[in-house]
């Protein structure tokens, strides 16, 4: 050691990781398997693996993380709560209330920003003719739609949102998305969304860099337990959700799609376990500017493009929306304009509006909603046929995909009923036995079950 | 390539260091010549014969200056032949585009704008061959005697894309003879390592805040947004280039040669000409030897002095970039410089923080003009620092930066240097540096993103 003492630690310990590495790649030891290896675009190294593995078999050590692998494994799942923090979440809120009544403070926005003109949710031209033609029929069933729901959404062409498993797209007021009950999840994209949009009372769980596998893994959301990951913050506060808009991709575009694709079926199970009322919004991966494009061989809009049907795939399998963002932010070739963004990709808080707009034109009726505005007696007398005929229309497209798409699944609900149409698939995943519910959920379970008799009798009326 | 890269660290490095230090003396510049070579040509290889052309000719100018007779024509033809060469490859290469559209605009014209890829640290090794040329016109140093050398001189990769600016005297001596020592490889690993963790913990993470502001585009953010992103990148600058500069010092003494400190703790600086004093200090020294002496300094009358002043700031902030913020942030800086001159600096040195916050104030504008895209840009993002404008954005930011922001704040200053030269044989700080290595690998294999500033100039 003598003289150099800090030159013969480094490299012997450079060394002892290299020789850990090549005994990686010679298969003498087992691999750590951590969910960013599969998604993730591994630097060809042998270092760069040894000092991934080392991290991974840290992070598991101190977190206690369980191994994931989402190389094998497809499609939706039932998901395997893994702890429950409602309880310990319920406490110490109460304890945080109990501090300081009147501060709301995990809550991101209050109160509308200064700069947010009152103004900001009055309608387009788009959306004024929009109610004009749908005025007359709207007439009829204006009683019958919850409060904050203006009336039917005709998509524009070129839109390839889709519907999952509900009736249609309605245009709705800002009300929708500030009872606090709304999410936002997803990467920096997301997150400069839920900065800028000015919408006030929403839920931000968006994070630069963030990926679709990292929602199990990564502690990044403040809360009175401390940092949670994704599925901790869904587990401490189960039900508190309404609308859950998610947004992954760009950051794992690297890596393969099929490892996308299962992060993103298991993140969706966890979050109807937890979240059963609410309504999952999966958003399209936005293209990135033209220049931006062109420089990248990784973050170019032909791999958005073809992750995109991935997305889609996932939304379709997992019966939930697909938001299709690239039909107002992408341009005649197929770019997101280069004003729209300075750095190619995030876009500039001046270019919200279009997509404030966009899911203001595609919100569904959540299952919540149906309670709300159905009579009991009306949803019991209601006839299976009127509920066929007045669904079917407005779902043929839907409906056509779910069944190529159930084709493939195994057994589900409607091949026991077979009465039953296929697009009253419920909105709500399969119903969670009382047994596997969150504690504290207890009641609300039972309150989904009602709606969606209420649901599956009475759908006719919309 | 870039020092702070996996591929550096783990295959240049070890291979380079090792046929180094395992051949003889006369192999050394061979092997730094060539390893350099391949370092350049790793990212740029189409400009790789812009160096080795700079080499040639100015190694053969500059013996033929060094032959001629004293005072005579054919040694000022020479130098002048040399001198616009040098500074002909730097605006061709760096500034046609800026000057084109300016023609464009002055008259009106629809000229082609040409879009030539800046050379990899032409700004830099144009620099360091001047001076060369210079001194030898000068009598200040003999011209080099072997090609080899004076390529290794000018090419040797620690200093060769973002400097410290080594001036050809400096390093004659060692290019012909040099020791290596245990010593010498021990602390500039330490210096490299420090440069490491400068660079990739702090000013890469940094950044983030700043580009945030970029991302949501400057005329939405709030006021206190626009500051926390203005002392981000103030922070990050500073890390970024120190890192860098520090990683150039410790690779350099691992080679043999001692490369001077460009940067002195600038942010404690207690006036602007005190700040100019501590930041790139090779980069101000060169300018005041070539250019604002020569041109007579501030010796003689006031109005010729501050002309003097106005000169070296203008082509400070060309050097620094081919747009016009560059030009303003020169003559901003000019200005200010000469209101110290002229009053501010007695009263500054009566007031020991008001100095300080005062100058951290023209700092942090500075940079903002010096990081937007363009000077419309900037106007907006000063519109947002100086007039109010609510907003919670900065919030999110604050809240998971603040332990950042705080280091960087705080190592900024000398505060922890002084301990660190007194114990850096010590086994804590072993321990420590160990673990800053570490550490920078972990986030160097977990990010993409890994930039230098200064690679822009």
């Amino acid at each position: 050691m003598g003289k150099c003492p800090f030159f013969i630690s480094l490299l012997v310990s450079i060394l002892l990781v290299c020789f850990y590495g090549l005994s990686l790649t010679a298969g003498v030891l087992p691999k750590a398997k951590s969910p960013a290896d599969a998604v993730m675009n591994d630097s060809n190294m042998v270092i760069a693996q040894a000092v991934r593995d080392i991290k991974t078999r840290v992070d598991m050590a101190i977190n206690g993380d369980e191994e994931m692998d989402y190389s094998s494994e497809g499609g939706p799942k039932e998901y395997v709560p893994k702890e429950d923090l409602a309880a310990r979440m319920a406490n110490a809120q109460l304890e945080a209330e109990s501090i300081r009544n009147t501060d709301e403070d995990h809550k991101l926005f209050e109160e509308t920003p200064e700069e947010a003109p009152t103004d900001i949710y009055d309608s387009g031209e788009e959306e004024d003719s929009e109610e004009e033609e749908s005025e007359e029929d709207e007439n009829s069933q204006a009683a019958a739609l919850p409060a904050g729901y203006i009336g039917k959404t005709e998509l524009p062409e070129g839109d390839t949102s889709a519907l999952g498993s509900y009736d249609g797209f309605y245009t709705v007021e800002d009300s929708y998305f500030t009872g606090g009950d709304t999410v936002f999840i997803g990467d920096s994209r997301q997150k400069g969304f839920g900065i800028y949009s000015g919408i006030p009372n929403i839920v931000l769980y968006a994070k630069e860099g963030y990926a679709a596998h990292q929602a199990f893994t990564k502690k990044f959301i403040d809360s009175p337990l401390g940092k949670l990951t994704l599925e901790e913050a869904m587990a401490a506060e189960p039900g508190r959700f309404k609308k859950i808009y998610i947004k992954f991709g760009l950051n794992e575009i690297g890596g393969s799609a099929e490892a996308f694709k299962n992060a993103y079926y298991r993140l969706i199970d966890m979050l109807k376990y937890y979240q059963p009322d609410a309504v999952i919004y999966i958003q399209s991966i936005i293209h990135v500017t033209k220049i931006k494009s062109q420089g990248s061989t990784v973050f170019n809009n032909d791999n958005i493009n073809s992750r995109n049907e991935a997305v889609k795939e996932v939304a379709d399998r997992e019966h939930v929306c697909f938001l299709d963002l690239n039909s107002v932010f992408t341009n005649e070739e197929g770019c997101l304009p280069a004003d729209y963004a300075s750095d190619g990709i995030h876009i500039k808080a001046q270019y919200m509006q279009p997509w404030i707009d966009f899911l203001r034109t595609h919100a569904v009726l959540a299952p919540s909603d149906y309670k709300r505005v159905l009579q009991p007696e009306s949803a019991e007398n209601a006839v299976d046929s009127s509920a066929n005929e007045g669904d079917s229309e407005q779902n043929d497209e839907v409906s056509e995909e779910d069944n190529s798409e159930e084709a493939k699944e195994e057994a589900q609900p409607e091949e026991t009923a077979p009465e039953t149409p296929q697009q009253t698939v419920p909105p709500t995943p399969a119903p969670v036995p009382a047994t596997q519910a969150p504690a504290g959920q207890g009641t609300a379970q039972n309150g989904t079950n009602v709606i969606e008799t209420d649901w599956e009798t009475g759908g006719g009326i919309y | 390539m870039v020092f702070s890269s996996l591929i550096f660290i783990f295959r240049f490095m070890p291979i380079f260091f090792l046929l180094y230090y395992l051949l003889p003396f006369k192999w050394k510049n061979t092997v730094l010549f060539f390893g350099s070579l391949i370092f350049y040509a790793w990212g740029e290889p189409r400009y790789c014969i812009l160096v080795l052309a700079s080499i040639l000719v100015n190694f053969f100018l500059a013996k033929g200056i060094d032959r001629s007779e004293d005072g005579g024509s054919v040694r000022l033809f020479l130098f002048i032949l040399a001198v616009i060469y040098n500074i002909g490859m730097l605006v061709v290469f760096k500034y046609t585009g800026f000057i084109m559209e300016n023609i464009n605009a002055i008259f009106k014209l629809n000229l082609p704008v040409p879009e030539i890829p800046l050379p990899l640290g032409i700004s830099f090794y144009t620099f360091q061959i001047l001076s060369y040329i210079i001194d030898v016109y000068r009598y200040e140093c003999f011209a080099e005697k072997s090609i080899l050398g004076l390529g290794t001189y000018l090419i040797m990769f620690p200093q060769l894309v973002a400097g410290p600016i080594v001036i050809y005297g400096r390093v004659a001596d060692a290019l012909r003879r040099r020791r290596l020592s245990l010593r010498g490889l021990e602390n500039g690993l330490k210096t490299f390592t420090l440069g490491l963790a400068s660079k990739v913990i702090l000013a890469n993470n940094l950044g983030n805040i700043w580009n945030a502001c970029g991302e949501a585009g400057y005329s939405n953010i709030s006021t206190p947004f626009a500051w926390l992103g203005s002392l981000s990148y103030t922070l990050q600058l500073y890390f970024d280039f120190n890192g860098y500069s520090l990683m150039a010092v410790g690779l350099g003494e691992m080679l043999g040669f001692r490369f001077p400190l460009n940067f002195k703790y600038p942010y404690i600086a207690r006036s602007v000409t005190d700040f100019w004093r501590r930041w790139h200090i090779t980069l101000t020294s060169w300018f005041r030897k070539y250019v604002y002496i020569p041109l007579g300094g501030n010796r003689c009358s006031l109005g010729r002095t501050l002309i003097n002043m106005l000169v070296v700031w203008l082509i400070t902030g060309l050097w620094h970039g081919a747009a016009w913020n560059f030009i303003i942030w020169g003559l901003a800086y000019f200005v200010i410089l000469v209101f110290e001159r002229i009053f501010l600096k007695e009263l500054l040195s009566h007031l020991q923080v008001i100095s300080r916050i005062y100058t951290m104030l023209i700092v942090m504008c500075g940079w903002v003009l010096f990081a937007a895209p363009s000077l419309g840009d900037a106007l907006v993002y000063f519109s947002r620092m100086f007039t109010w404008h609510g907003g919670q954005d900065f919030q999110e930011y604050l809240h998971s930066y603040w332990p950042l922001l705080l280091a960087g704040c705080f190592f900024s200053t000398p505060i922890l240097s002084r301990l660190y030269h007194r114990h850096h044989r010590s086994i804590p700080v072993l321990v420590a540096l160990f673990v800053l290595f570490w550490a920078s690998i972990v986030m160097l294999v977990d990010s993409v993103y890994n930039p230098f500033l200064y690679f822009r100039f």
